[in-house]
């Protein structure tokens, strides 16, 4: 495990005037594996993955991605990473060749290598089609692929997804979630996945970290967490650990 | 893969600076509706100006006379027509519709995080969006004197196109400082609506001062805190104005666009970090 976690959290907090929003956490994501990041809204998982991501700086504790530490080299951590936002809206007046083009120059691609990466991606997602109409004339299912395919420009190591299919129908769900288990096994793309879907969760994710009201519950394999506690399933699983928590805290 | 191999992937990528945004970005504000609203306001500008030209209030001719002479006055009434009624306004145009959604459009639309997941700095993001709307800045007011120098040459009475580019070149500097400001203002307010309307105050109250200092000399020295009276003040001096006379306006213009742009740049720096 030593050698092989992406991401290590040690002790990780994020306080904003009164309010702390990540109080204390630590974890391991292994490399290559589907990590389900879950709680409910407000429960910390957005802060926890913009500080790893160097979108905000940590009160305490310290964090790598991939070895680089998440303060000083967040911008050798982003350049391995990929990530798509909780909530966002696509610039409606770009096609979305054009936008997986602006990001790719983010990464000072060469327009060659971008081409290709754009093709790929666009072929990936079935969307080659649709690749020169405008992204305003987009579903959501569409829009997420797009979000998807534009954190994968950089043939990330790493990939951080915020509630990615939330607002989703279920056949858009569950292809997205497929796309998500072939980057896994296919690409060896480590993810991290936050959520509050616990079905989601326990389609697609081998460990799991819960987050509650800021701290950490648990972190550990699902099946060994269900054997832990006794419970069969991924709702009574997290319904016991946050009953745990309230009542403790 | 180990620690030491992964690092050396991450050392190994593309440098931070990237010219390949720069062009992106350039190409994107160019293409966007606001850039579109000021081509069409200049436009309108060439269409509307020999009207203005062709019946000038007495009280404007009276103006001019007082505080530059009588020397000149065709020429005089078209600089003072092209630079305060023409391309100032524009000026606040591109600095409220170009440069004010720099940061203020990615923050509403959830896009700034993910943007500012690629590996750029927010500082350098700033700075470069920031080139890419002055590089725009550049391509309009370039094209602006060119077809000025075109269409008013000839119709302009003493028309001296010399002096009026060098004008022109030392303008440009205050159309570019009206971007560098309201890109500045962007980062420090949340909604573009709000930094769009300080933008549009502050500027106008600015040009709308720029020539306190020929109405009243009194106000001159506080008038060099005004970029909008460097960039005209050349207009009292143009029958004997020579390419050196445009180098006090410039450095002044230049200290006044990179003071903004660096009070800017620093506020950007902490991008993210207090949402």
């Amino acid at each position: 495990m030593e050698n092989t976690a992406a991401i290590r959290i040690e002790g990780l907090s994020k306080q904003f005037k009164d309010t702390t929003a990540v109080d204390r956490v630590s974890f391991r994501v292994g490399m290559g594996e589907i990590f389900g990041f879950m709680g409910h809204n407000g429960a910390g998982k957005t802060t926890t993955i913009k500080m790893l991501l160097g979108l905000t700086k940590p009160t305490n504790g310290s964090a790598t991605v991939l070895g680089h530490d998440i303060v000083r080299e967040s911008i050798a951590v982003r350049r391995v990473s990929g990530y798509l936002p909780g909530s966002y809206a696509l610039p409606k007046e770009m096609t979305a060749r054009a936008f997986l083009a602006y990001i790719a120059s983010m990464f000072n691609l060469s327009a060659k290598e971008a081409q290709r990466k754009i093709a790929e991606l666009l072929e990936l997602f079935d969307l080659s089609a649709v690749a020169d109409k405008k992204l305003g004339g987009y579903s959501s299912g569409m829009t997420q692929k797009i979000g998807l395919a534009q954190a994968l420009i950089n043939e990330p190591q790493v990939l951080f997804l915020d509630e990615p299919t939330a607002g989703l129908d279920p056949l858009g769900r569950h292809e997205f979630l497929q796309h998500i288990q072939q980057l896994a096994r296919e690409r060896g793309v480590t993810v991290m996945f936050s959520t509050h879907i616990l079905s989601d969760i326990e389609a697609i994710c081998e460990s799991v970290a819960i987050m509650h009201r800021g701290r950490l519950v648990a972190a550990d394999s699902l099946a060994r967490l269900k054997q832990q506690h006794h419970e069969a399933t991924m709702d009574g699983l997290y319904l016991k650990l946050a009953r745990q928590q309230e009542a403790t805290a | 893969m180990s620690t030491a191999e992964l690092t050396l992937t991450a050392k190994t990528s593309s440098p931070e600076t990237s010219v390949a945004f720069l062009r992106q970005e350039f190409l994107r504000v160019l293409k966007s509706r606001p850039a579109a609203l000021v081509i069409a306001a200049v436009v309108y500008s060439m269409v509307a100006l020999p009207f203005l030209l062709a019946k000038p209030h007495e009280e404007i001719l009276v103006a001019l006379q007082n505080w530059f002479g009588a020397s000149h006055l065709d020429f005089r009434l078209f600089l003072f027509v092209w630079f305060d009624m023409v391309m100032n306004k524009i000026s606040i145009l591109i600095g409220a519709v170009l440069a004010s959604g720099i940061i203020t459009d990615e923050r509403s639309k959830g896009l700034l995080d993910l943007y500012l997941s690629k590996p750029l700095s927010p500082r350098r993001y700033f700075l470069m969006k920031l080139a890419a709307v002055l590089a725009v800045v550049l391509v309009i007011y370039g094209a602006a004197m060119l077809v000025g120098t075109i269409r008013f040459s000839a119709s302009v009475k003493g028309f001296d196109t010399g002096v009026f580019l060098l004008l022109a070149s030392v303008h440009l500097l205050v159309a570019l400082f009206s971007a560098v400001f309201a890109a500045t203002l962007a980062v420090f307010f949340r909604h573009k609506l709000s930094a769009m309307l300080t933008t549009v105050v502050v500027l106008s109250i600015l040009v709308g001062c720029a020539f306190l200092g020929f109405y009243d000399p009194r106000f001159q020295t506080i008038s060099l805190l005004n970029p909008f009276y460097h960039a005209i003040v050349l207009i009292g001096s143009i029958d004997a104005v020579a390419p050196l006379d445009v180098v006090k306006p410039m450095l002044w213009l230049v200290g006044f666009n990179v003071v903004t742009a660096i009070v800017g740049a620093r506020r950007a720096a902490t991008l993210g970090q207090k949402d």
